[in-house]
């Protein structure tokens, strides 16, 4: 009996053997990698062109002169349009403005984000297990003006500027960088976010060609799958009409020339995806020059009542501004350039100061759109603008 | 000398067939540490392995299953209001308290892992318990195998969603086991049968599909007795239809010990005529042009075939058992698994004798070698390596929440509730419920939830309303007071945008899967729209629009 008992207990202990050993042999469950790479410069992601015929010098400062932001003016969605713009270098010499580094300071320094927006205004960054957390829109929020509309934009923003990874930022909680914030935004990042865009900018910028990372809800996530998302939903889904989820394609495409990480089948499909959209514009660009809202319906693109000339701003400026970093493969014609460029310039001139500060953010992208498509510096502009016997 | 292998078969007749000489040298090894098993064994065992992994890739429904832990979490602990209960005017009741708790703690033990195994292991249990009683039906194991394998192919649609109901599963094989023993004379059943019925009936309610199995026994026992003119006293002696009759009493018996005692019964057999199970698309009926419809006529066919050509007459009480079961699948697509697992039981011997080639190949010894042991126990060993959730748990490496769930399931959006803990009274689509009550214990509170019994007829009245678009959808929220509406889809819902921009409706969260809207009070809505302009900015277009004032527009246009 006792050997039976014996033998029955060896393929248990058999099994039971072979499930220790696997235990024994698997990689113990650490804690997440960090997924910040060494590098510490956000990749550059410069214009590619020079059309004069866009818009002339006096132009360009005429516009650009338009867009300085006030200091009265304590809204983070503008200061952070404004800093994405002008620049941290930008020195406007007269206080009524805010100034570039300042402008960057109102994020990197809570001290500074305290003497714009007001003591009593609850910290933009906050620190909590590890994690940088940003203070995000709501609509039942009485200090909404001073948190960020959009998921990742103040670090997207940063990488545009060039704000190095290692830079520090001092917030209400204490000491941090640029990088914990980075780190932070790709750990919460995951497929199924509505915008999703600044995210994959920040990625592309900051972080690009790391392969792969994991999220924390444990999620693998690669940059092939960023570009799935990207190209996935209808055209007319995202913010600004779905502008910036095209502009986060460009910008990770040329991020890609500089440093290959997109898979072959990747990079077909995003060159593809941009000269579809390129027919729509083609497509859809009303005689005058600019694009309607609902300008991914192509040739059936209309008028519609929200079209007013805010829309038309703001479709048109945005989609100038991620041509201007665009490929040759996947440009328009040169006309459709100028007519639009052109359009935009009188449209940014006639608006009244009301909209305009009502609608900064929009704004200035196509204000950015006109100085891309130009090659020139915002700022830079603007100050020759100033310096011109003529101004 | 040579050796006669022939005489010494004839000489001794127990010898085993011969193996050649090198195999039959490792054999001798073996036998010495393990034991040696029948190659229907064997089978038996791959089987239930692939039985095993096959479900075990089944990620987590997003429905019930997180209704009952609800539940259970509420009962547990009284702080939680049962988020499931939010209309109170409904009395039903829910009687699958011990399943919901025990699925419960396997979850708080191991997460979703736990569930996963604990869901292949139930299906397994199930197959296998139902393959033991096939063959104590006096077949051969290939053909309970194959009973087993069919009943598995047919029942794979409802056993593939984790749930209470599958402790009902494991449990019908043992009572169509007692249904044998009882058949063949046999008294012990009516031991084991009682306490069976305890659990089951506090497991889940399904315990009156083996009530009434049990009931076909003893009733056709009697009736076959009286027709042959025997007297009551007759009918029910013990080695009569008496035994089937206590098995029944006592079984009963048994299912009323339960916190809500013998009532328990009528709520389990009244529970299908809710009015609200309509809803349903498992208490439907029969669709013939359906995967489940297919199954079941195919099955009927089979049958008419089968009896037929059968030399094995068919007893009466499986007859009057197949023709319950098959009315009851008729009326309602659920009865379908029940059928999945008593059909095959009910057949398999009928097919036996159809088939002279798997008629019972009665072997003096049949083989069993340990070499089948060694391949078993290979077999279970990469079943359980395999297994995503049993290879999560012996590795300690979980698994993220959207790889053990659904698709469907709002893992996201339950996170934002957690984040913002979001509570109150919401309107959510009911299938996602459950999950959302779960994992909020409770601090959310869908009016509307798979749980429909619970659920009552005008609160789903209104919510069909809600969900189809009716012109007062607003004012009938405000009704039932509620204060969050979820909305699935948010991106291809046919009123998304009007949602988003609509001035009583304040977007919370939002992703690709769906939309959290907070639901601006209509006395604050007016006070706050009187007179002067209203911005509202919005985080998705980071367009800031100005809504004016009817006061102010009809000023204005004086």
């Amino acid at each position: 009996m006792f050997t039976n008992v014996f033998r029955w207990c060896v393929p248990v202990l058999l099994v039971a053997g072979g499930l220790a050993y696997i235990r024994m042999t698997a990689d113990p469950p650490t804690a997440a990698e960090p997924i910040a790479p060494e590098r510490n410069e956000p990749w550059t992601v410069a214009p590619r062109y020079d059309l004069d015929v866009v818009a002339t010098d006096e132009q360009l400062a005429a516009v650009l002169d338009r867009l300085r932001l006030p200091v009265s003016e304590v809204n983070t969605n503008k200061i952070v349009h404004a800093l994405r713009l002008w620049g941290d270098k930008a020195n406007f010499g007269d206080d009524a403005f805010l100034d570039g580094d300042k402008m960057r300071d109102y994020f990197l320094d809570d001290a500074v984000f305290r003497q714009i927006a007001g003591e009593d205004e609850p910290p933009l960054f906050t620190i909590r297990d590890g994690e940088v957390a940003v203070r995000a829109w709501h609509p039942d929020d009485p200090h909404r003006a001073t948190s960020s509309v959009h998921v990742d934009d103040l670090l997207a923003t940063l990488a545009e500027i060039g704000t190095p990874l290692d830079t520090p930022m001092i917030t209400r909680d204490g000491e941090t960088t640029v990088r914990a914030l980075a780190e932070s935004a790709m750990r919460r990042f995951h497929r199924q976010q509505t915008e999703y865009e600044w995210s994959i900018i920040s990625y592309a910028r900051y972080l690009f060609p790391e392969k792969k990372w994991t999220n924390r809800y444990g999620q693998l996530l690669t940059p092939d799958q960023l570009v799935d998302e990207l190209i996935e939903l209808p055209l007319r889904h995202g913010v600004c009409r779905g502008t910036h989820r095209i502009e986060a394609l460009v910008v990770l495409q040329q991020v890609n020339e500089q440093t290959p990480g997109l898979s072959r089948s990747s990079q077909y499909r995003l060159m593809s995806h941009l000269a579809r959209v390129r027919n729509l514009l083609v497509e859809s660009q009303h005689p005058s020059g600019y694009w309607y809202r609902n300008w991914s319906a192509g040739a059936r693109a209309t008028h519609s009542a929200a079209d007013d000339l805010s829309e038309r701003i703001l479709a048109t400026g945005h989609h100038l501004e991620w041509l201007a970093l665009a490929p040759p493969e996947v440009q328009p014609p040169r006309e459709t350039i100028i007519r639009a460029s052109q359009w935009l310039v009188n449209a940014m001139l006639e608006v009244d100061e009301a909209r305009l500060n009502l609608d900064y953010g929009p704004f200035s992208h196509a204000a950015r759109a006109l100085c891309l498509w130009r090659s020139k510096d915002p700022y830079e502009a603007w100050l020759s603008g100033r310096l011109t016997p003529d101004s | 000398m040579t050796h006669d292998t022939t005489i010494v078969d004839v000489v001794d007749p127990h010898r085993q067939p011969s193996l050649p000489r090198s195999i039959a040298a490792r054999e001798i090894h073996l036998e010495r540490i393990m034991p040696a098993i029948s190659v229907g064994a064997l089978w038996m065992t791959i089987l239930l392995c692939a039985v095993f992994l096959a479900v075990s890739l089944f990620p987590l429904h997003h429905t019930d299953l997180w209704g009952h832990m609800a539940l259970a979490r509420a009962a547990a602990d009284s702080s939680i209001t049962s988020p499931l209960l939010a209309d109170v005017t409904t009395t039903a009741t829910n009687t699958a308290w011990l399943g919901q708790q025990l699925l419960l703690k396997v979850f708080d033990y191991t997460g979703f892992e736990g569930l996963q195994l604990t869901h292949a292991l139930l299906a397994t249990v199930a197959v296998g318990l139902l393959i033991l009683a096939t063959k104590l039906r006096g077949v051969s194991m290939g053909v309970a195998l194959s009973a087993g394998l069919i009943s598995f192919i047919i029942m794979l649609p409802v056993v593939g969603v984790m749930r209470p109901q599958l402790f009902g599963l494991v449990a019908m094989p043992l009572v169509l086991c007692g249904l044998t023993t009882i058949d063949n004379g046999r008294r012990h059943a009516l031991v084991w049968l009682p306490p069976v019925f305890l659990l089951w009936a506090n497991l889940h309610g399904s315990f009156v599909v083996g009530l009434v199995a049990l009931g076909c026994l003893a009733l056709s026992r009697s009736w076959q007795s009286r027709s042959t003119g025997a007297s009551w006293q007759e009918v029910l002696r013990l080695d009569n239809a008496g035994t089937a009759w206590l098995a029944v009493v006592l079984s009963t018996a048994a299912c009323c010990v339960h916190p809500e005692g013998p009532g328990v019964v009528w709520q389990a057999v009244s529970f299908g005529n809710s009015p609200n199970l309509t809803m349903i698309a498992e208490w439907q009926p029969l669709q013939i042009k359906s995967l489940s419809g297919v199954l079941f006529f195919a099955s009927l066919a089979i049958t008419a075939v089968l009896l037929r050509r059968s030399s094995r007459t068919i007893q009466p009480h499986k007859c009057l058992l197949l023709a319950v079961l098959a009315i009851g699948t008729l009326m309602a697509i659920r009865m379908l698994v029940w059928w999945a697992i008593v059909w095959p039981w009910v057949v398999a011997p009928h097919c036996a004798a159809c088939c002279v080639s798997l008629r019972d190949y009665k072997v003096d010894r049949p083989i069993v070698t340990p070499v089948y042991t060694l391949i078993a126990t290979v077999a279970l060993l990469l079943a359980l390596v395999w297994s995503p959730a049993s290879y999560a748990l012996i590795t300690g490496e979980s698994r993220p929440a959207t790889e053990a769930l659904t698709d469907e399931t709002p893992t996201f959006l339950a996170n934002e509730v957690n984040r913002l803990k979001l509570a109150g009274r919401a309107l959510v689509p009911m299938q996602w419920g459950d999950y959302l009550a779960f994992e909020s214990a409770g601090r959310l509170q869908p009016i509307v939830h798979s749980h429909v019994h619970l659920i009552s007829p005008g609160v789903l009245r209104d919510y069909r309303r809600v969900m189809t678009g009716h012109p007062n959808w607003l004012r009938i929220l405000d009704h039932h007071n509620v204060e969050y509406l979820v909305v699935r889809d948010l991106y291809n819902h046919a009123n998304g945008e009007q949602l988003v921009n609509h001035p009583r409706l304040h977007t919370v969260y939002r992703d690709q899967q769906g939309a959290i809207f907070r639901i601006v009070p209509a006395d604050r809505h007016a006070s706050h729209t009187a007179g002067g302009v209203q911005q509202v900015e919005h985080a998705a277009t980071g367009v800031t629009e100005r809504v004016q004032a009817h006061e102010q527009e009809s000023e204005t246009s004086r």
